[in-house]
Parts: C-alpha cells; structure tokens; sequence
C-alpha cells in the first residue's frame, strides 16, 4: 500500500487546556478527495486545526509526507504545500480581490502566480470579472469560489476544505462541489470536511464520521452513503 | 477673537504633529494585539536618553565644540551649533532604540502572556508593568556614574546638559527672520508628522510588507495559513510603531522643559493623556485617523483653548485636557470607532444637498 500523504496517530487536540479531539487515527491518501462528516460541534472543524497547526496538540502526532510535523508552526505548514480553506473569515474583505489572489501568491515568481491566476480564472471566470471589487462586497458564492482559488494558487500538495458550501443556495453549493470533484480530478489531494453530508459523500473517494471528537466509522464514501443505521443516526440522512 | 501671533502657532503646530505621531503609534500597536500600550510615550523617553548621549559621545569622541553664532543663510539667520552629522546619528539611534524597545516589549511580555491566554485587561496592565520597568531603568542610567562624567566632560564643549534635568534646547538648531523666530525641532515635527504619513501610506499600499501588515491585522488565522508568520509581520509592525516614537523622543530632548524619567513636567507623562486622546477620536482601528486624531487634539489643546481665553481668563489654558477628554468622550458616545469611520463623502453631500435646500 502507497505511503499516505497524511496520517495522524493518536492525537489527542483543542485549544489550550480544551480536548476536543480524542485518540485520532487518520490517514489520508495522496490524490483522493477525504471527505469527513459529522453533526454540529463533532470537531471537524477542530481536525482541520489539528492537521494545519491552529489547534494545541496534547499528544500524538501528525505525518505529512512521512515527516513528524506536530510542532510545526502553521505558516510553515503553508510553505510545505498545504493549504486551508477556513469556514469564516476566509477572504480579506477589506482587500480587493484581486489583492487577495495577489497575498496567496507573495511568495511565488511572477510568471509563475500569472499562469496560476490564469488557471483559476477558467474554474471561476466571475473572479476575473470582480478582481478590482472589494471581496466584502462578494456574493456568498462567490466569497467562497476566492476562498478556494487563494488556497488553489499555492499549488497545493494537500489541500483542507471547512464547510465551502456553508450558507449557500443549493445551486451554487452543488457548483463549489463540482469545483471541488474537478480539483480531485486534477490530482488534488483534499480533506473536506463537510455538513452538508450527502452532496460531500457524492463526490468524495474515502470518509470518516466523526461524533464527539471520536471517529465512529471510516470507508469508501459511496459505502458511508449507503450505511443506512449510521446515515440516520449521525447525518440525519434518509437512504 | 484673540490673536494668535505666529510664535504661538508655531509651537501649537509642533505639539499637534508631536501629538499626531505618537497616536499612529498606539494605533498600530492596538490594531496588532488589540491593547492600548501605556508604555508607548515612554518608548520616546527612553530614545531621548539614547538620543543625549549619543550627542555628547559624539562631542567628547571627535572635541565638537558647539558653535552658538548666528549665520546668514538664505536671507535668514541661522544657528546650528552643532554638525549636521551629529544631529542624524543622534536621531537614527533615537529612531532605531525607539523600535527595539517596542520589539523587547512585544516578544518579552505581549506575545508570552497571549500565548498564555491572557486577556486584554492582563495586557493592558501589563504594559503599565513595562512602563514602571523602563522608568526605573532610566533612573539608574541617568545616576551611573559613567554619564555623570560624561556630562562633567562636555560641559566646555557643548554647554550645560546633565542627564537628571536632560535639557539640550541649547543644542537646537534655530532659524530667525524679522521678529519670527522658529526652533528646528518645530519645523522637525512638522516634517516628522508628514513623513510619517507619507511613508506609512506608500508601506501598507505598494509594499509586500505592507500588504502582509494589513491581513494579519484583519485575519491573523487567514493570513497564517498563506504562510505568512503573522508573530513577525507584528514584530515589524511593533518596530515601526516604536521607532516613530523614538522620532518624537529625539524632538523631546530640545524641548524648553526639564526631562526626567518620571515628573508632571516631562513631556511624555503631559501627554500621553493627549495621545490616547489622539488615537482614539481620529479612531484606534485607522493608521490615517489616528495621525488626523492627534492633529485635531493638539490644535484644540494649543490653538483653540488659548481662543476662548478672553471669555474664560488666562487660567482657561490649563484646562486644555479638559477640552481633549470632552472630544473623547463625544466621539466615544456618538461615533465610538472614530472619526475615521464617518462615511465623510455622505456628509459633505448631505451638507451640500441641504445648503442647496435653504
């Protein structure tokens, strides 16, 4: 079996003297989109924190491309090819967008941020549209369709996802989706960590549930879907 | 109306752009750790220090001897009793240890108590901690016998300075025509305060630096995971603020006043009230209004109070913080994020739309 991009090993996390997450064991394989389900408040939200550095580990430890990253600092974990679609607060409003496409790429030659800035504005040709607008004044959609290009224009290895689909209107959900299948296609390896249970379990390749900070299930995501007693019991899914 | 001579208006300039400053400075250190710093005046105390006895280190180390004769230069008068370089050594130190001590505040008792979870209450105290430090250590450098010789020993060069009344407006460079006459620390604070304007606005606009500044201000966590490293780009931020402070330390050690570490008369427990002032009617959250805020309440304090003494007396100018604390407390009522947040265009617009009316 090919070594995983990530995995995590017993790790125990929060914020500060806060445990959320309890004995963890993940791993994430390279080019698959990770989908990882749960109710409100199961520390999905915390896992993604855990895996980019934003959360206090207590114990375990976390592997990125066979390196023991626990304490590395998040903005080197950035630097290494990973990176993180937050659920709030994922744009700099006060900025232009065009100035936030500009900050995921400070650290990128010219010519290489201009072919990337090229490639997203196919995916999301309404940024194109909007580079001198005030990302504040975004729509919903469209805030998250900067999100996800800020973190596609660090060229990622491994790339985190809360919730994108988060307040949207079904339609535009189900096109960040797409997006998200497409960027899979392309070799992306992805975590997305989801409420909107049944649109990630459709287009992702592996999940985990997760209910109060413990993982319950693990497995084909197209098989989570279909496990009728856990469906009911965690998503409030009807099969 | 009283009349307000050019001296006067003069001196209420040099204390508004004083003032102006050292606001943007709390300001940038507000909007990084969300404290208000009471140590930040005495971070220009301490490059005031530096700034002295680099001056009569210079003056011992090369025999400078001041020369106190008038000049004509341009059609003016001028005395600059000391060379040029002296002045810009002392104030480049002054710039530069005004910073360091910012940084030293920041990486030694901001950050760790943050990582500590403290609250803003803590860290504000906390700073207050700081400022007691820096007063005590300025107290023992200004009775080490080393300066106390090193003052002894300049005396024949440059005139009277000791350190535990530090007063060098002697020093200053001054320029007279006709009846006008004006200090170069005036017109220094004046070209400090458009400086710092000016350099300010092209840091957060054209630079990466800049850039860098402005989103880990308003997203840490964001700006954390594009890779920046927010603990420096505040560091920075925290040294910038530091060193315009130590720019107002460096005008401080010219003022006509006698300077210690600590007293009612030292200019930096005067005015700090003001500066806070400052920072918070121009709004804490705005580098622009913070500069524009410390402007306002040092013309208020200088140049508008002295207005109203015909109906009030003389004794009105005392009151002058009264007057600065009445524009806090309106702007904290009506406008509590400063004048910065007013939406200026819409009022201009409704005040053109209603005079259009009448």
């Amino acid at each position: 079996m090919p070594e995983p991009m990530l995995s995590l090993q017993k790790v125990n996390s929060g914020y500060g003297k806060f445990h959320i997450l309890f004995d963890i064991d993940l791993e994430v394989p390279k080019g698959k989109i990770t989908v990882v389900v749960g109710p409100n408040g199961a520390g999905k939200t915390t896992l993604l924190n855990t895996i980019f550095g934003l959360a206090t580990i207590h114990s375990g430890k976390v592997i990125y491309k066979g390196r023991d990253i626990t304490h590395v600092p998040a903005y080197k974990r950035a630097k290494m090819g990973m990176a993180y679609t937050l659920q709030l607060f994922n744009i700099f409003s006060t900025l232009t967008v065009k100035e936030n496409l500009l900050l995921a790429t400070y650290d990128i030659p010219e010519d290489e941020a201009k072919k990337r800035m090229e490639e997203v504005f196919q995916l999301f040709p309404r940024l194109k549209e909007r580079l001198f607008q005030r990302a504040g004044t975004l729509s919903g959609g469209e805030r998250q369709m900067l999100a996800i290009a800020i973190s596609m224009l660090r060229k990622p290895e491994l790339m985190l996802l809360d919730e994108p689909t988060a307040g949207l209107a079904p339609k535009l959900a189900k096109e960040v989706f797409e997006a998200i299948r497409h960027l899979g296609d392309q070799g992306y390896t992805i975590i997305l960590a989801e409420q909107n249970a049944k649109g990630a379990l459709e287009i992702g390749d592996e999940a985990v549930l997760i209910a109060s900070g413990r993982i319950v299930a693990r497995g084909k995501a197209q098989e989570l879907l279909q496990d009728k007693d856990l469906s009911r019991k965690y998503l409030g899914l009807e099969v | 109306m009283a009349a307000i001579d050019i001296q006067s208006t003069f001196q209420a300039l040099y204390y508004a752009s004083l003032l102006s400053i050292l606001s943007v400075g709390i300001t940038l250190s507000y909007m990084t750790t969300k404290v208000f710093n009471f140590a930040h005046v005495r971070f220009a105390m301490v490059a005031s220090y530096v700034a002295a006895t680099i001056i009569l280190l210079l003056a011992k180390a090369f025999n400078i001897h001041g020369d106190f004769a008038w000049h004509n230069m341009a059609g003016m008068q001028v005395r600059i009793p000391l060379p040029w370089w002296v002045y810009a050594v002392a104030l480049i130190s002054a710039f530069i240890v005004g910073g360091l001590v910012a940084v030293i505040q920041y990486y030694l008792v901001l950050r760790p108590l943050q990582k500590r979870g403290a609250g803003s209450m803590a860290l504000m105290i906390s700073t207050l901690g700081f400022d007691f430090i820096l007063i005590a250590i300025l107290f023992i450098y200004m009775t080490l016998p080393q300066i106390r010789r090193l003052t002894v020993k300049t005396v024949s060069l440059v005139g009277r300075v000791a350190f535990d009344s530090l007063r060098m407006d002697s020093l200053d460079i001054v320029i007279s025509s006709g009846s006008v006459t004006i200090r170069g620390a005036v017109i220094l604070a004046m070209i400090f305060a458009l400086a710092t304007i000016i350099g300010l606005y092209l840091l957060l606009t054209r630079t990466k630096l800049g850039v860098m500044m402005r989103s880990s201000i308003e997203n840490p966590n964001l700006a954390l995971v594009l890779g920046i490293n927010v603990d420096r780009v505040f560091a920075i931020t925290w040294f910038i603020a530091g060193a315009i402070a130590g720019l107002a330390g460096y005008l401080f050690i010219f003022a006509t006043v006698y300077l210690t570490p600590v007293s009612p008369t030292t200019p930096s427990d005067q005015i700090i009230v003001s500066v806070f002032a400052g920072s918070i009617v121009g709004g804490i959250n705005s580098v622009p209004g913070s500069i524009g805020g410390g402007f306002l309440i040092g013309l208020i304090e200088k140049f508008f109070v002295p207005l109203l003494s015909p109906v009030f007396g003389p004794g009105i100018v005392k009151y002058d913080k009264v007057f600065s604390m009445l524009a806090v407390a309106l702007t904290l009522l009506f406008i509590p994020e400063g004048l910065a947040s007013v939406n200026w265009k819409r009022v201009f617009r409704l005040g053109g739309a209603k005079g259009k009316e009448s």
